[in-house]
C-alpha cells in the first residue's frame, strides 16, 4: 500500500500493469501530482489512462538518464512515427514538461521533410480550404516546395478521400 | 486519439521556416500559426544555436559595386527544408550586399550607386525589414564597398533585439603609426547608435573585418598576412586582435607558430571561425584557425585562451581533395569558411562550391555542393531560416 510517508507511488497503466515509481518521478507528471494533491485520503493506486506499459518503460528510462545528467542520451529512434505519436500523446496527458519538449522536437524532426498529405494524415486533419484559398496559399509559398529531393506532392484537390 | 492543435503548435515551432511555410497548406488553423508573434518568437528561440542549413555567397567586397549578385545555397541534405523565397533573393541580389546573419536575421547595406548607403536588417522568410540609421561615417558615396566593417549579433534571450557593431576607421591626418577604430554599437530595440568609450587598436596590420569571431565577450579579428613589416616589428607575423565588448580593451592573441613560421614570406590565406556548438557548454566553444597555403588546408583550434595554445586538428592537401575541376585549382582564388562550429569546411573554387567534413581525420568526405558565379575569393555568410522578428519598426519588403 502506498502511504504518504512511502517513497513509492503506484501507477496503473491502461493495459493493467502496475508500476511502483519514486515519488520524485511522479512529481514530474503534473497530472498525477494533481490527483495526489486533490485526494483527501491516502491514494492507493492511480490509474493513468492513455498510457501503456511500454510508455512507462520509456518514461522510467528517461527519468533515470536525466537524474544521471545524461538526458541527451535518451533516444526514440527505434520508434516509428506512429509509435512516437502515441508516446507523445501519453506524455502530454501526463503533463511532463521536459519529456514533452524532447518528444515534440523528435516529431518535428520526423515531419520536417514530409509532404503536406502525410502531415495531414499524421494529425488526422482535413483540408478545410476552399480551392481558391488553397491555390492562393500555394502560390504564395511555392518556393517552399522547391528543393532537390522533395517528396512528390499528390495533387491534393483531386485526391481527397 | 489525435494530437490537438496546441500540440501541433509546439511541434511546428521546432520546424525550420521553409517547412512551416510548406505545411501552411495542411489546414486553416495550422496556416495561422506563423502569424502569431508568440509562435515566431518561440520558433526563433528553438532554432537558436542549431546548425545553419544554408549560406549566402557573394563576390568579394571590392567587386560588389559592379557585380551585383547574392546567391544562397543549402548544405547537402538540407535542400528540402531550407532556403528563402526566390523573389526575395532576387531583390537582395539586385539591390543589396549581405554583411552578416544571425538567428535568421540578415544584415545588409544597399548598393545603389547613386543613392546614399542604407543599412537594414531583414528576415527573408517573413519578408520584413527594418532600417538602421546610417552613421555619418558611412554616408559618403561609395564606389567600392570595402571598408564597411559591420557585424550582427542576435541573442537568444531578447527576441526583439539585435546588436549591430560598426568599426570606423579613424585615419588621423597627422601621421600616426597606430590606426584605431571607433566602435559603435546599434541596439535594435532602442534604435540608437552608442559609441564605445575605448577605441579598438588593431596594431599595425590591416585587419580582416569580414570574418569576426564573437567569443568570450570579445570580437576577434585576424590580420592579413602581407609582407610589409621588417622582422623586428611586433607586427611582423600575422596575429589576432580581440576587442572586449564590455570594457573596450584590445588584446593581441598569437597564432600558432607552425602556422606563421613561413609568413609573411610565403603566400597564405588565413581565416578564423567559431569552433564548437552554441548549445554545448561554454568551455567547449573556441576559435579555429584555417590556413590555406599553396598546397594544403590546415586547421588549428585554440585550446587555451589565456596562454594562446593551439592544437592542430586537421590537414588535407588540396590535391588529395579529389576535386573535379577543368583546370588546376588556383589556390589564391579560393574562398572558404567553417560552418556549424567545425562540422564542415566549405570552400569555393572559381566555379564550384565544395564541403569537406571535419569530424573524421581519416576519411575526408568531400562533396560538391553546387556551381556558383561569384568569382574569385567570394564571401560566405551562413544562414538558417527562422521567423525571428526584425524589431518594432519592421515593415514589409517590396
Amino acid at each position: 500500500m502506498a502511504s504518504s510517508s512511502s517513497n513509492l507511488i503506484s501507477l496503473k497503466t491502461s493495459d493493467g500493469t502496475v508500476f511502483k515509481v519514486e515519488r520524485a518521478l511522479a512529481k514530474t507528471m503534473k497530472t498525477v501530482q494533481a490527483i495526489i494533491e486533490e485526494a483527501d485520503a491516502n491514494i492507493y493506486m492511480i490509474p493513468i489512462h492513455n498510457v501503456f506499459s511500454h510508455h512507462m518503460d520509456m518514461i522510467i528510462d528517461y527519468y533515470k538518464l536525466s537524474v544521471a545528467g545524461k538526458s541527451k542520451e535518451f533516444s526514440v529512434e527505434k520508434l516509428d512515427n506512429d509509435e512516437l505519436k502515441d508516446f507523445l500523446l501519453a506524455v502530454h496527458y501526463l503533463n511532463m514538461e521536459d519529456l514533452f519538449e524532447v518528444l515534440t522536437q523528435a516529431v518535428a524532426d520526423r515531419l520536417e521533410k514530409k509532404s503536406v498529405g502525410y502531415v495531414r494524415k499524421y494529425f488526422g486533419i482535413e483540408n478545410d480550404f476552399t480551392p481558391e484559398e488553397y491555390a492562393a496559399i500555394r502560390k504564395k509559398n511555392d518556393w517552399a516546395f522547391k528543393g532537390d529531393d522533395i517528396e512528390p506532392e499528390e495533387d491534393e484537390e483531386k485526391q481527397e478521400e | 486519439m489525435e494530437l490537438s492543435n496546441n500540440v501541433a503548435f509546439e511541434i511546428f515551432s521546432w520546424l525550420p521556416a521553409k517547412s512551416i511555410c510548406k505545411l501552411k497548406l495542411t489546414c486553416e488553423s495550422f496556416s495561422e500559426f506563423s502569424k502569431e508573434s508568440t509562435f515566431k518568437t518561440k520558433q526563433a528561440h528553438n532554432l537558436f544555436g542549431r546548425d545553419d542549413t544554408c549560406f549566402f555567397i557573394q563576390p568579394e567586397q571590392t567587386r560588389q559595386g559592379f557585380e551585383k549578385r547574392v546567391e544562397l545555397h543549402s548544405l547537402p541534405k538540407e535542400q528540402q527544408s531550407s532556403g528563402i523565397p526566390k523573389n526575395v533573393l532576387t531583390f537582395l541580389s539586385n539591390s543589396a550586399c549581405v554583411l552578416a546573419s544571425s538567428n535568421g536575421l540578415v544584415l545588409c547595406h544597399t548598393i545603389n550607386n547613386n543613392d546614399k548607403l542604407e543599412l537594414f536588417v531583414c528576415n527573408p522568410i517573413t519578408k520584413s525589414w527594418s532600417f538602421i540609421p546610417t552613421p555619418e561615417s558611412l554616408q559618403i558615396n561609395y564606389s567600392n564597398f570595402a571598408n564597411i566593417n559591420l557585424m550582427l549579433d542576435c541573442s537568444r534571450d531578447s527576441p526583439d533585439d539585435f546588436l549591430v557593431f560598426l568599426f570606423e576607421n579613424t585615419m588621423d591626418y597627422y601621421f600616426s603609426p597606430k590606426t584605431s577604430y571607433i566602435c559603435k554599437v546599434y541596439h535594435g530595440k532602442e534604435g540608437v547608435w552608442k559609441t564605445m568609450e575605448r577605441r579598438f587598436f588593431p596594431g599595425g596590420r590591416n585587419m580582416n573585418f569580414d570574418m569576426p569571431v564573437f567569443h568570450n565577450g570579445a570580437v576577434h579579428i585576424i590580420s592579413d598576412s602581407g609582407d610589409y613589416f621588417g622582422k623586428s616589428s611586433p607586427f611582423y607575423k600575422p596575429y589576432i586582435m580581440s576587442y572586449n565588448l564590455e570594457d573596450g580593451t584590445s588584446t593581441m592573441l598569437e597564432l600558432p607558430r607552425e602556422a606563421t613560421k613561413d609568413c609573411p614570406a610565403v603566400w597564405c590565406n588565413m581565416g578564423i571561425f567559431n569552433w564548437g556548438k552554441v548549445t554545448s557548454y561554454s568551455n567547449h566553444r573556441s576559435i579555429c584557425l584555417v590556413k590555406l597555403s599553396k598546397s594544403a588546408f590546415t586547421i588549428w583550434i585554440l585550446k587555451d585562451y589565456e596562454s594562446a595554445s593551439w592544437k592542430k586538428v586537421f590537414k588535407v592537401r588540396v590535391k588529395d581533395l579529389g576535386l573535379k575541376e577543368e583546370k588546376d585549382v588556383d589556390v589564391e582564388r579560393v574562398g572558404f569558411t567553417v560552418m556549424n562550429g567545425g562540422d564542415l569546411l566549405v570552400f569555393s573554387t572559381e566555379n564550384k562550391i565544395y564541403s569537406c567534413r571535419l569530424d573524421d581525420e581519416r576519411f575526408k568526405m568531400v562533396e560538391e555542393i553546387c556551381k556558383h558565379n561569384c568569382g574569385p575569393n567570394p564571401r560566405f555568410i551562413s544562414y538558417s531560416d527562422t521567423l525571428r522578428s526584425c524589431g518594432i519598426n519592421a515593415q514589409t519588403m517590396p
